[in-house]
């Protein structure tokens, strides 16, 4: 067994401090599942504005578009499942955050069916993009990240504008929700997540 | 009177692992083991300390047919290395 050598309290300090420091540079975002769903989204909604806008009449049925969802949920469970397989350490705001993502994806399937059963899709349009704000917020104060708290200001102010424009252009809103929520914010935490990992 | 530093926590490699575990729910051995730059046998010797003080649980598991350690900071643990803290401040205001 190896000889313990004595050290100061001031050392000891330092010691917390650096083994602290380590621990919130391994609990980096990469940033990939807001990129993901970000650029998803926001093709989908481009998509879908571009036929009805420019009035594509041989294009029926554009709101199937929406099915990709479903392919990007599958490959997302795959993703995570893969991901905590190969992550070392868990942190309890990894499980917050989870956890508040999970949430916020019932929360939008349940949205989802009301609003297609009930066939309301222009009222609700300022409430799902008010509900797109409340994980992006989170996770953004979670991880003490502010691009995210500003992109989930951005959602709300989106949500406020929403009530004044025609339907259609309400899917152009959508396209920059995303973009300021978790597109931008994506790409800042996988910069980040970079610059952590290569230090 | 000065709060005697508790022996399990005043030891380099000891301290290292309970402050890495002080902040995150568990972490493997490996990483445990990169974070401090430590052997793995010294590392070994040092979890089974705190295993035995009850200050970790240490958990053994397969991973991908692969023998895997977790390792997780307990209740007592979080008191003990509080104290430490506690009494790391006391001896530092009097240094001042």
């Amino acid at each position: 067994m190896q000889q313990e050598k004595q050290f100061s309290p001031e050392e000891s300090i330092a010691l917390i401090e650096s083994m602290i420091r380590e621990v919130k540079q391994s609990a980096v975002e990469n940033g990939f599942l807001y990129l993901l769903w970000g650029w998803t989204i926001l093709f989908c909604a481009l998509i879908q504005y571009s036929v009805l806008k420019f009035k594509l009449t041989a294009i029926k049925h554009i709101e199937a578009i929406w099915f990709i969802i479903l392919p990007v949920t599958i490959y997302q469970v795959i993703y995570l499942i893969k991901e905590n397989k190969q992550k070392r350490v868990k942190t309890y705001v990894d499980d917050m955050i989870a956890n508040v993502w999970t949430t916020f994806g019932i929360c939008m399937f349940v949205a989802s069916f009301i609003i297609s059963k009930q066939n309301i899709w222009a009222t609700a349009y300022p409430f799902v993009l008010m509900l797109y704000g409340v994980p992006t917020y989170l996770s953004g104060f979670a991880m003490k990240f502010t691009p995210l708290k500003i992109g989930a200001f951005g959602c709300w102010i989106l949500a406020l504008v929403a009530v004044y424009v025609e339907p259609v252009d309400y899917l152009l809103i959508i396209a920059v929700a995303m973009t300021i929520a978790w597109i931008i914010p994506g790409y800042l935490l996988r910069a980040k997540f970079k610059r952590e990992y290569n230090a | 009177m000065f709060k005697e530093l508790d022996p399990i926590l005043h030891s380099q490699l000891r301290l290292a692992v309970v402050s890495l575990l002080i902040g995150v729910k568990e972490a493997e051995f490996t990483f445990i083991r990169e974070k401090t730059n430590a052997t793995a046998g010294n590392l070994s010797v040092q979890v089974q300390k705190l295993k035995e003080a009850g200050y970790i649980e240490v958990i053994k598991e397969f991973k991908d047919n692969y023998p895997n350690t977790t390792c997780k900071i307990t209740k007592k643990g979080i008191e003990a290395f509080e104290s430490y803290v506690k009494a790391l401040q006391d001896y530092l205001q009097v240094g001042k």
